[in-house]
């Protein structure tokens, strides 16, 4: 076996010289050098006896050995591949799930799982959405599932590809024919009944009508046999971790969304998205007829939010045409007032902007606030998904850091700031994915971020069991933590905080800060040195700005030179030293209107 | 040093990644430099046997004791990578820490030496060293295969990342960032050859490891994944235990200079210009994580300030001492 390795590995060197560019080339000649002279020294010196001869040769033919696979790689990919199993088998297991319309058992067998974990999927989305529409369109997703292959397999070391040609419901043509059959089924009703019964006013219909009309439609289109559509794919595995799994291409996932769901990667995201696509088809059916807001939503697992539209980036050039600004996200502002006030005193020169789209209103702007240089960050949000943690490589406990304009990219933020830094100290209670990975609940308070974007606080000492902290996870429904603090305030009251173990309380230091006006409505604030402002505040100075800024639950984040606001992925508040420094987290709000939907 | 890596091998359900692949060719090839620079010269059959016994134990204890202080001293600052102490130790493949690797192999090679007796204990430590820096160089290419060992900054300019010292942040990836397992992997490739130079010549290992913890003070400053303590971010692992080693080593310099009734007047810049190279250093540490941007001229004065204390030590140790009269 070994011999069979060693010549493998020298054949596949032999074939990918040729790939190998000028500079590798140089890099041989120098390590065929290397070695020739060190064989010499060590000849000289083994007759001399000052050394060993054999082990001597041993150690430097290894050591080019070694050097030699650097050289090679990445144009040497593997040194030896004869993987077990057939891919074949794979392949067919995913798609006679797929075909027998057992979704949930289609994406267990595409990410390697037993299938039957992911359980029923019917169950979940009407307990998620209690929507008979939802369902009927899952049943029909389901109905129209077929497969045939077109080639044969072909298999190159650790990769091999099946041609397949797929069928599958195509959910916009069944929801073009709800719409065409929404107009037979108004006529019928308004046949069959009163105009008072039918009409409102004697203009608009009434609501129980738009309802049957619109049951009545897709109760039709849904259970008749489905439209479906054709791809032709190639269907990609890898061998890893010990069998072959599917490579789940953009394509593939399409397919399993019906082609309207872009990219569902998991069943549960594939639910999820089916559920909004539900709701903003039956929005746009029956937009003429009745306003349906539309839901936007970040699914749970994702890791980051979808891509912000650049054209809703824009500059406020004056402040006083925030109306403007804001017009188009009456929706989401809803009853509350607007923090951002044109009457105060911006900072001179320093610029404003703001993002607007269906799911968000981010605004920024650097104002002096009680003889403090304070950037501030307002943000309106449709679903509290959009409100989200992100940490360095989306593993907690990463050892990683980077900077946070470089994690706010990788997230699509559209506004963000710094976290807790949860990696530069061990003390604190820190939630991460609904699981509680650090309990030291002794010295630090935590604000928690429960499902529908709250902040809940606890205080030092209160929770200091991990088993306690878990059981406060499950039952408040929490996301994740912040563990910096302290409380600024607490259901708009100011907490004293005089004697905080970390944070510098007493001293004029940058300050940063997370505060909630109210549902959906956010305040991220950053404080810094700034010329000639060059003494910040203490912390009872941040608590202050963030009371009569209207903040009911305020928080404090990590300060100094982590506190950032990031608007986009760039720097926006000043940071102390003019150079952000590399972090373990940030928080941020994301846009919820997926790219394909705009 | 992360075995977690692109897999090399694979047949039928064995995968060996790279990183397995190199750790363990590195630590063949560290033995067989080890054994290579201790040629047997006893006529003594007894002594023989006692000499090839302390080098059997050497590759043994070095590999035993490497890894579990690697993992120990990785568990200690990732603590939260870990399901708990014990799951740290259950599994050989991840993470090690070089000082644990290092430090253990240097234990091992010092109880080696006390087994093989007086006379060999400094060629011992002294072929040892050369064999430690030998698989400390080899396994910082390991980092070629996963996502450990490079600089912060991102570079952007298509120019600089067809450079050897320019490497994608991922393997496959299409960031790149400054390699600093490339950097670190030339110094410690110099670093070898004057350990087995030091060995051929019977000159004390201890020039060895004062030379790789100054160069180490420096490369763990530049790379993104750095080991912190559980109570101080500021200041890495491996630059915490350079500095008490530098220091301990200037301490037991000097107090045998007095020992000896050596120390002159003049001693006292070798000490004087070690505590200039630790501030500079510790002083550029701090200027660096504040001013970013200016890692360059950064790194330039801490490669220099590095330099003065090696050198200030190394010399320190290196004082003619006169020998004491007996009456």
């Amino acid at each position: 076996m070994l011999f069979e390795i060693v010549k493998e590995t020298y054949l596949r060197m032999y074939d990918a010289l040729a790939l190998l560019p000028d500079s590798r080339i140089n890099f041989l000649y120098i390590l065929t050098i290397f070695v020739l002279f060190s064989i010499l020294t060590i000849i000289m010196l083994a007759v001399k006896k000052k050394i060993r001869f054999f082990t001597g040769i041993f150690s430097i033919l290894l050591t080019a050995v070694i050097i030699l696979i650097c050289i090679f790689y990445p144009y040497v990919d593997m040194l030896y591949a004869h993987p077990g199993g057939n891919p074949a088998d794979e392949v067919a297991s995913f798609l006679s799930a797929l075909s027998d319309g057992r979704i949930s058992d289609a994406y267990d067998v595409l990410y390697g799982l037993e299938p039957g974990i992911q359980g029923d999927i019917r169950t979940s989305l009407t307990n998620l959405y209690e929507d008979q529409n939802a369902v009927m369109y899952l049943d029909y997703l389901k109905a129209g599932y077929g497969f045939e292959y077109t080639g044969e397999m072909k298999v190159n070391d650790l990769t091999a590809s099946v041609p397949v040609r797929i069928r599958y419901s195509d959910l916009s043509a069944a929801s073009a024919g709800i719409d065409e059959m929404l107009d037979v089924k108004l006529d019928e009703i308004v046949q069959s009944h009163t105009m008072r019964e039918v009409y409102r006013d004697g203009s608009s219909y009434q609501d129980w009508v738009v309802e049957e009309a619109y049951r009545t439609a897709y109760e039709d289109v849904l259970s008749s046999d489905p439209v479906t559509a054709t791809a032709d794919i190639s269907i990609d595995l890898r061998f890893e971790n010990g069998r072959w799994n599917i490579t789940p291409t953009d394509e593939l996932l399409n397919i399993l969304g019906g082609g309207v769901c872009a990219n569902p990667s998991s069943a549960d995201i594939l639910y999820d998205k089916l559920g909004l696509y539900t709701n903003n088809t039956k929005s746009s059916i029956l937009a003429d007829l009745v306003y349906i807001p539309k839901l936007y939503s970040i699914p749970e697992t994702a890791v980051c939010g979808y891509m912000p539209d650049d054209a809703g980036f824009h500059e406020l050039t004056d402040p006083f045409m925030i109306a403007e600004a804001t017009a188009g996200s009456e929706h989401l502002i809803g009853d509350e007032s607007l923090v951002f006030d044109p009457n105060v005193t911006f900072a001179t020169g320093q610029k404003i902007y703001y993002y607007a789209d269906d799911s968000i209103f981010a605004i920024v702007w650097k104002e002096f606030c009680n003889d403090c240089y304070c950037n501030f960050a307002e943000v309106f949000i449709a679903d509290p998904s959009q409100l989200r943690r992100k940490i360095a490589g989306d593993t907690y406990g990463y050892g990683v850091q980077m900077y946070a304009s470089q994690l706010a990219s990788q997230a699509n933020a559209v506004v963000a700031m710094n976290g807790d830094f949860y990696k530069f100290r061990s003390i604190g209670l820190t939630v991460y994915d609904r699981i509680v990975w650090r309990c030291e609940g002794t010295y630090l308070d935590t604000c928690f971020f429960d499902t529908r974007g709250n902040m809940i606080f606890s205080y030092a000492g209160e929770l200091t069991s991990k088993e306690q902290a878990q059981q406060f996870v499950d039952d408040n429904d929490i996301l994740f933590s912040l563990s910096f603090g302290p409380v600024l305030i607490d259901n708009g009251v100011p907490k004293e905080n005089l004697n905080y173990r970390i944070g510098e309380t007493m001293q004029r230091y940058s300050r940063s800060a997370i505060g909630q006006i109210g549902e959906g409505h956010y305040l991220m604030m950053t404080i810094g040195h700034v010329y000639p402002y060059r003494e910040c505040c203490t912390l009872k100075g941040a608590q202050d700005i963030m009371m009569l800024k209207g903040c009911i639950n305020a928080y404090t984040l990590d300060g100094g030179q982590t506190a950032e606001v990031i608007w986009k992925d760039k720097p926006y508040s000043y940071v102390d030293w003019g150079v952000e420094r590399t972090v373990s987290d940030i928080i941020y709000f994301a846009t919820a209107v997926p790219e394909d939907d705009r | 040093m992360n075995t977690h890596t692109v897999t090399a091998i694979y047949a039928g359900n064995t995968q060996i990644g790279y990183g397995i692949l190199i750790t363990v060719i590195a630590f063949i090839s560290s033995v067989m430099l080890t054994i290579s620079l201790c040629p047997v010269k006893e006529e003594n059959d007894v002594a023989r046997f006692r000499f090839k016994f302390s080098l059997f134990t050497y590759v043994i204890m070095s590999a035993v004791f490497g890894a579990y202080l690697g993992r120990f001293v990785h568990w200690y600052s990732h603590y939260e990578s870990y399901g708990s102490f014990y799951s740290a130790f259950s599994s050989f493949e991840g993470s090690y820490h070089e000082a644990g690797l290092v430090i253990g192999a240097f234990a091992a090679s010092f109880i080696s030496a006390g087994i093989a007796g007086r006379k060999n204990r400094s060629r011992i430590l002294s072929a040892t060293s050369a064999g430690i820096m030998l698989f400390m160089t080899l396994v910082s290419l390991t980092s070629m295969f996963n996502e450990c060992d490079r600089g912060k900054a991102v570079i952007d300019n298509p120019v600089y990342q067809c450079l050897p010292f320019s490497y994608p942040t991922m393997p496959g990836s299409e960031e790149y960032r400054t390699a600093v397992f490339f950097w670190k992997f030339c110094i410690l490739a110099l670093i070898t050859v004057i350990a087995v130079t030091n060995c051929i010549r019977k000159q004390s290992a201890l020039k060895t490891y004062i030379m790789y913890f100054c160069a180490m003070a420096l490369l763990d400053s530049a790379r993104y994944d750095a080991s912190f303590l559980r109570s101080n971010g500021f200041v890495s692992l491996m630059q915490i235990v350079a500095g008490v080693f530098l220091i301990l080593c200037v301490i037991a310099g000097t107090v045998k200079l007095i020992k000896k009734r050596s120390f002159r007047a003049g001693h006292i810049f070798y000490i004087l210009a070690f505590l200039l190279g630790l501030s500079l250093t510790g002083f550029m540490e701090y200027y660096v994580q504040r001013h970013g941007n200016l890692y360059i001229s950064c790194y330039a004065l801490m490669a220099v300030a590095c330099f003065v204390m090696a050198v200030s030590v190394i010399g320190l140790h290196r004082l003619p001492v006169k020998s004491v009269k007996r009456k």
